[in-house]
């Protein structure tokens, strides 16, 4: 099994800095960005198999972002990673939206985090 | 011509001018009640110049139908005990075309007699009372319009002594007869808090007084009303009495204090979601680099991982991250609890299956507390919930049930229908119960009776605020030593 390809993005760049350690301990192969235009810019040059997406973004809304990259990418997954909680927004997005498996409320366990990335890319 | 007759026609001229000249309308009606002589005011009765007209006709002709047996029946008691009667009625005119003016007339009949003391007429002497009904008409409805009034009204002398009060009062105030209040100081009907001698003086001094009262009614419970209280004058402008107008406003105030409440309640909801928000990031941070070291540590397979050193270190570790876990458990439930008065995601949805999802979720842990689930479902309606917080809610109060039960027990969940409307969840377990010092505490956010690091006690705060944002009703019924039930009420649908 070739090792998965993530992308994380998260304004916070120690957030990024983290949870890049944390995977790539787990043996993913990682990569992060802290700007909603830098990751379109990724992944128009890189193909990932999941994205870890901050649904709160400063100047584009996790929803339109992920619109985004989905239209470069149909392939690539999603996990939504929000401070709030999981209201009717990200409900909405993960019902309707079949590529978007889940969605984590900080501060989760990365151990949670790694079963959902599996479970993701088995779907 | 003879002496007599000379002093019969004498009389006869002096009686018809006296008919003539008296300033009421006169009749001379006959025994057989055909008008015999009548003067010119009668024309006056029906607005014509003519009053000939009514000359040698029927009397009862010119009385409205409804009044003749009436004006027959007085007229025979007049004949009877030969004396002056009164009686009212209303007259018609002669004049086809003035059918419709009818005048409202007060009559008093005399009879008149002969030499030998029979009676051979009657001499009816008229007065238009039209202009008194209509007044009197007009002071009834006036009466009308007060007692018929949603405002309570009170007439009042000048020392504030009750001299009329309507219905609207009396109902507000729980009298059920005006003459209950007759009397009474207008002081008595508020508070003490209330200076009333201080409203009647401004009333006396300023004409009126306006503000809000506080009223007590006969079972001692408190109202407010909005007041208007004014000075009656009479038609020289002296004060004569004080009128009052009051408007139960208790509702209008409630709802008031609710939504003030309310958007208390929503500015706090925004504070915490965003605090929490603040919080929840370098949380994240925090427990998911301890984490990476943690993961570290354990993939070392160095001989220094035996050492004491080594332990002390991964168990600092450890607590760095339990405890930023148990931050963001603290923060997501006060998300929660905000989010209680917040719109929701609502939908329809099959209220078992909700209860079944989170039972499933907890199945591995109940059957190692030794704790055996009793499914009651009834069949229930499509129920119109947010299905993420009635998760949250049930989650809630499993798990309080089975913290309650260290040493096993059974857990009960049933559902019915209470009615086409109205759905009951309840959530019986056999545990510890709540002692009943704490049963009015328990849906206080942050208080627990748990271990510090165990419980937030936040978990009934949330869970009431959910149900209530849905309308419903949560209720706990406890002894210590049984156990716990925790009933839950729903309406089926969010539309009123
Ligand atoms: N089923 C129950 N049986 C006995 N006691 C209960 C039960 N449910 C609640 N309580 C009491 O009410 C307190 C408050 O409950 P609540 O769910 O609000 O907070 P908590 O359980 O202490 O903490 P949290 O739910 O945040 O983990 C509990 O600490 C406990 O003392
Ligand atoms: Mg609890």
């Amino acid at each position: 099994m070739t090792e998965k390809k993530i992308l994380i993005i998260d304004d916070e760049e120690d957030f990024v800095k983290m949870l890049t350690r944390n995977l790539e301990l787990h043996g993913y192969d990682v990569e992060g960005c802290t700007t909603a235009r830098q990751a379109l810019n990724r992944v128009k040059n890189n193909l990932y198999d999941i994205v870890l997406v901050d649904f709160k973004m400063p100047k584009m809304d996790a929803d339109v972002l992920i619109e985004k990259i989905q239209e470069m990418c149909p392939a690539c997954e999603f996990i939504i990673l929000t401070g709030f909680s999981v209201d009717g927004k990200v409900q909405a997005i993960l019902e309707t939206n079949p590529k978007v498996c889940a969605c984590l409320q900080k501060p989760f366990e990365i151990k949670d985090l790694v079963s959902e990335i599996e479970k993701g890319s088995r779907r | 011509m003879s002496d007599k007759r000379e002093k019969l026609m004498e009389s006869e001229e002096l009686y018809r001018t006296l008919v003539q000249t008296l300033s009421d309308p006169v009749v001379v009606i006959d025994v057989d009640g055909r008008i015999r002589r009548a003067n010119k005011r009668i024309a006056d009765l029906y607005g014509t110049e003519n009053y000939n007209g009514v000359l040698g006709r029927q009397g009862l002709r010119f009385v409205a139908v409804g009044d003749r047996r009436k004006v027959v029946e007085k007229l025979r008691e007049v004949f009877e005990k030969k004396a002056t009667a009164v009686v009212e009625f209303g007259f018609v005119g002669p004049d086809r075309q003035l059918r419709d003016h009818v005048r409202d007339v007060e009559m008093s009949v005399s009879p008149i007699r002969d030499n030998t003391g029979e009676i051979t007429s009657f001499i009816g002497v008229m007065r238009d009372i039209s202009e008194r009904r209509r007044l009197e008409e007009e002071i009834r409805i006036r009466q009308e319009a007060i007692e018929s009034s949603i405002g309570a009204i009170i007439m009042a002398d000048l020392q504030g002594k009750l001299k009329q009060a309507n219905w609207s009062f009396l109902n507000l105030f729980g009298y059920n007869e005006e003459k209950e209040v007759l009397g009474k100081g207008f002081e008595s009907f508020w508070t003490r808090k209330i200076p009333s001698n201080k409203i009647i003086e401004t009333v006396h001094s300023e004409g009126m007084w306006r503000g809000e009262l506080v009223g007590i009614n006969q079972n001692n419970g408190e109202f407010f009303v909005d007041a208007s209280i004014s000075i009656i004058l009479d038609v020289k402008d002296e004060p004569i009495g004080i009128v009052g107008f009051f408007n139960d406003i208790t509702e209008r105030k409630q709802t008031q204090e609710k939504m003030r409440e309310a958007s208390k309640m929503a500015a706090l909801g925004e504070f915490v979601t965003g605090a929490a928000h603040e919080i929840n990031n370098p949380i994240a941070i925090i427990s998911g680099n301890a984490q990476y070291l943690l993961t570290k540590f354990d993939l070392k397979t160095m001989k220094e991982t035996g050492s004491r050193e080594f332990k002390k270190m991964k168990e600092s570790l450890e607590m760095i991250n339990k405890h930023s876990l148990r931050c963001g458990e603290i923060t997501r439930k006060l998300l929660a609890f905000a989010r209680g008065g917040e719109e929701t995601a609502i939908k329809p949805v099959k209220l078992n299956s909700i209860l079944n999802d989170v039972l499933s979720m907890v199945e591995h842990q109940l059957e190692l507390s030794e704790i055996t689930v009793r499914k009651q479902f009834g069949r229930l309606p499509l129920v119109e919930v947010d299905p993420s917080q009635m998760n949250q809610v049930f989650m809630n109060l499993i798990l309080n049930a089975q913290q309650a039960m260290r040493k096993g027990g059974k857990l009960t969940i049933k559902t019915e229908a209470i009615d086409h409307n109205q759905v009951q969840v309840e959530v019986i377990d056999t545990g510890q119960g709540i002692p009943e010092q704490n049963l009015g505490r328990v849906f206080e956010p942050f208080f627990t009776t748990r271990q510090p690091g165990e419980g937030t006690g936040l978990g009934l705060a949330v869970t009431y605020s959910i149900i209530k944002a849905h309308g419903g009703d949560i209720k706990l019924k406890s002894k210590p030593g049984d156990g716990t039930k925790v009933m839950i009420e729903l309406p089926v649908s969010t539309e009123p």
